[in-house]
């Protein structure tokens, strides 16, 4: 059981995480890469450098070129290549590869994964795949260091699934009550939960579109206490699956718990790990539904969803989707599991909606960007129907970190980041238009999430549900939801049966939807935005972010990048690049 | 189809100078000629921009393989190659690639190892994804299913200590134990 320790409030530091902490990694290679200025330092004449005559052949392709390559061949033959050279050996066992072979199989003959299948690795779960209903016993792969190997790309490979966690992250702070205090240390405000009422909530926080970390609002929930025991887990879910997806998979796969729980024991995963993010775990009426929710009611009536609470007193901020009845609704109320280095890559929330994540089990850290305020690295179109963003977690802070500490720095105060811990038995407050990122921080990660509309983002959200019907997501592949197209209208109506068309707030709401955004995340489209704009694709249902498409992954990151200065001419040796991390 | 009118062409210039034309639209498909071109439209310097004249330098690849980078951008302008789909969902590469003219275009007797990697490391240069798809999947096929040892011979690898092959081999055992094509 973790203490919990407090910082005393007076020496509330400023943030200041700097980004060679990310690189004094927790693990080394699991097979003995080290970047390529090495090479010079150990002054080796070894088999894997690019001065040697036999290898320079093979070294001639970029390493993303080879796991292009690598990244069309099936099992059989990678597992062939593995063995021809030590170049294959280490190339060849990148876990992304494996991954996606498992993904590819799973997929096709419409399986799931079950514990006994996943075993220590991506590999040896491909493997058993092979194995499966044979008798057969397979030797777990057990990564051979292999001396004299210098890449840097598959150096910072490694670096963007293993980066440290700083310590600056783990801490807890005590809550305070004033916001000043933590927005200008560039951390979010943290309000204890004892001190939050419906007022303080709604004028503080929701109205003003501020986002805040209700300390300790969930502690004593059910699900806190019981929710840690992977035992008790699995007998709640037992026999369901959950849907993992993360965006770098090329497939989303379906696992038992115990089998994502035995994934999450890997002491590596891949870049952009997999986490389970599943619509129907806390329905009203499953088993864990009970673990939260009166709960949830008792130490936050200002998030509860209640369709009871509709016609109560006006400042109660209350979830108005529920006139459209559960079910009818867009899909608003996940459970997320994850590993260590997991999360989400920065995604606006879908549908215009505020949400709030309560983490249950695990530590989170989160980075929040104002609206419109684009994240370094973001590249959204004209009409923020598409964001490119060919990052993982990790690459992003490999490469940005700098930036982001100089926004921190030396934006104007409205435009600056902000971040925060959330400890388990913490909610925050994500209101709606702003960018956010989450890290898992530690092994095991649940939280439970949920998006809604109340009074403070009626206006936009109807204007996002007429002028941008096509990024309305969580309802297009459930049967009984009610369509993109018709949402706004049917919404709008159930609303005013609800509280009658003459509804003050209703009618400014209407007004304006119709006239202005209120909040700057969300644009009206422009005629000249075509230019960043690939056809239209339907947003992902699976990440409940709208539009965001990460193409995080080795292969596509191989396949999409055109690095016009690392390359080389053929007829002449390639030169070593100079780096001494 | 494109009329018989003229057409506006493009100059690529190889590492040693040598020059190569072809329609602007073909040659677009390579990043390296789109941004060239970008670049060159901001010139406020050029009045009269002459279109006849528009030049790329190809610094990086060679003469023969610039040739044949445009030889693949011109027919692809005529005959778009299909997108190669993952899982590949064929055991054979005319089977994913059923375009003869792209498979003649990689076969073996038109093009040497030290070619297809030199086309390799044009198209990543060049920023031309078909191209680069194309040879990726050559290369996938020349080692699907050959054993460790005709690998190296492919790809000119040094080999492995007895150690580390016996270790290999041993984790491996398991796709030595089935027969499969």
């Amino acid at each position: 059981m973790v203490q919990v320790r407090f910082s005393e409030p007076t020496k509330l530091a400023k943030d200041n995480v700097q980004w060679h902490e990310f690189l004094s990694l927790e693990s080394p290679h699991p097979y003995g890469v080290l970047p390529s200025g090495n090479a010079l330092v150990n002054n080796s004449t070894t088999t894997t450098s690019r001065n040697n005559p036999k290898q320079a052949f093979v070294r001639q392709l970029r390493d993303e070129t080879w796991l292009s390559i690598l990244g069309f061949c099936n099992g059989y033959s990678l597992s062939r290549l593995v063995q021809s050279c030590r170049y294959f050996y280490v190339a060849g066992h990148q876990p992304e590869l494996w991954r996606d072979l498992v993904l590819y199989q799973l997929h096709a003959s419409q399986s799931h994964l079950s514990r006994d299948v996943m075993g220590d690795s991506w590999k040896d779960c491909f493997i058993r795949l092979q194995h499966q209903g044979k008798q057969r016993h397979s030797i777990p792969h057990k990564p051979l260091k292999i001396s004299g190997f210098y890449s840097d790309d598959l150096y910072r490979l490694h670096s963007c699934r293993a980066f440290c966690i700083p310590p600056a992250w783990l801490e807890e702070h005590a809550p305070l009550d004033n916001p000043q205090h933590w927005t200008s240390k560039g951390l979010v405000p943290c309000i204890a939960a004892a001190t939050m009422t419906s007022e303080k909530f709604i004028t503080e926080f929701e109205q003003p579109n501020q986002p805040v970390v209700i300390k300790g609002a969930a502690t004593s929930w059910k699900a806190c206490k019981d929710w840690k025991d992977p035992q008790y887990m699995r007998q709640q879910t037992q026999g369901r699956t959950f849907r993992a997806t993360s965006g770098a998979a090329p497939l989303p796969a379906n696992f038992t718990l115990d089998a994502f729980q035995q994934y999450c024991s890997q002491p590596i995963l891949e870049e952009a790990p997999l986490y389970l993010f599943d619509r129907e775990a806390l329905q009203p009426h499953s088993p864990l539904h009970d673990d939260f929710y009166p709960d949830l009611q008792r130490t936050c009536p200002y998030l509860d969803p209640a369709p009871t609470l509709l016609d109560t007193d006006d400042k109660v901020g209350h979830d108005l989707f529920q006139v459209l009845g559960e079910g009818k609704r867009p899909d608003h109320t996940w459970a997320i599991l994850g590993g260590s280095h997991s999360g989400s890559v920065f995604h606006i929330d879908p549908n215009a909606t505020h949400a709030w994540n309560a983490a249950i089990c695990g530590r989170k850290r989160w980075i929040f960007y104002p609206p419109s305020i684009t994240p370094p690295g973001i590249h959204p179109s004209a009409d923020g129907d598409e964001v490119a963003l060919p990052l993982s977690i990790g690459e992003w802070i490999l490469t940005f970190w700098r930036d982001h500490q100089e926004r921190k720095k030396n934006a104007p105060p409205h435009e600056r980041p902000l971040e925060c811990t959330a400890h388990p038995g913490d909610v925050v407050f994500v209101p709606h238009g702003w960018w956010h990122m989450v890290i898992n921080l530690d092994q095991v990660n649940i939280a439970i999430t949920h998006n809604y509309v109340s009074r403070s983002n009626l206006g936009n959200l109807l204007r996002f549900l007429r002028q941008k019907e096509e990024q309305i997501s969580g309802c297009r592949d459930r049967a009984e939801s009610i369509k993109p197209e018709q949402l706004h209208n049917v919404f709008l109506t159930a609303l005013q049966q609800q509280f009658g068309t003459d509804a003050p707030w209703l009618v400014a709401a209407q007004q304006q939807a119709e006239s202005h955004w209120t909040c700057k995340a969300w644009k009206d489209d422009d005629d000249n935005n075509n230019n960043n704009k690939q056809s239209r694709k339907r947003p992902l249902e699976d990440t409940g972010a709208s539009g965001v498409k990460t193409t995080t992954s080795v292969m596509a990151k191989a396949k999409t990048s055109t690095n016009v200065e690392q390359s080389t001419t053929v007829a002449s040796n390639a030169p070593f690049s100079f780096s001494f991390l | 189809m494109t009329s018989e009118a003229k057409r506006e062409m493009v100059l690529l210039r190889s590492a040693e100078g040598s020059e190569f034309f072809l329609p602007i639209e073909a040659a677009e498909v390579a990043e390296l000629v789109r941004d060239s071109l970008d670049e060159n439209e901001d010139d406020d310097d050029d009045d009269q921009r002459n279109k006849e004249q528009r030049e790329v330098d190809v610094i990086r690849v060679s003469c023969d393989c610039l040739a044949k980078v445009v030889d693949f951008l011109k027919h692809h302008d005529e005959e778009p190659m299909t997108e190669i789909p993952t899982p590949l969902g064929g055991n054979s590469f005319e089977e994913v690639m059923p375009q003869q003219w792209y498979q003649n275009f990689v076969a073996d007797d038109n093009m040497s190892q030290e070619m297809l990697f030199e086309l390799l490391t044009a198209a990543n240069y060049m920023g031309i994804k078909p191209l680069l798809d194309l040879a990726c999947l050559k290369v996938t096929f020349q080692l699907n299913g050959k054993s460790a040892e005709e690998i190296r011979l492919i790809l000119n690898l040094p080999e492995l200590t007895p150690e580390e092959e016996r270790l290999a081999r041993e984790e491996h055992r398991w796709i030595f134990e089935d027969n499969y094509p």
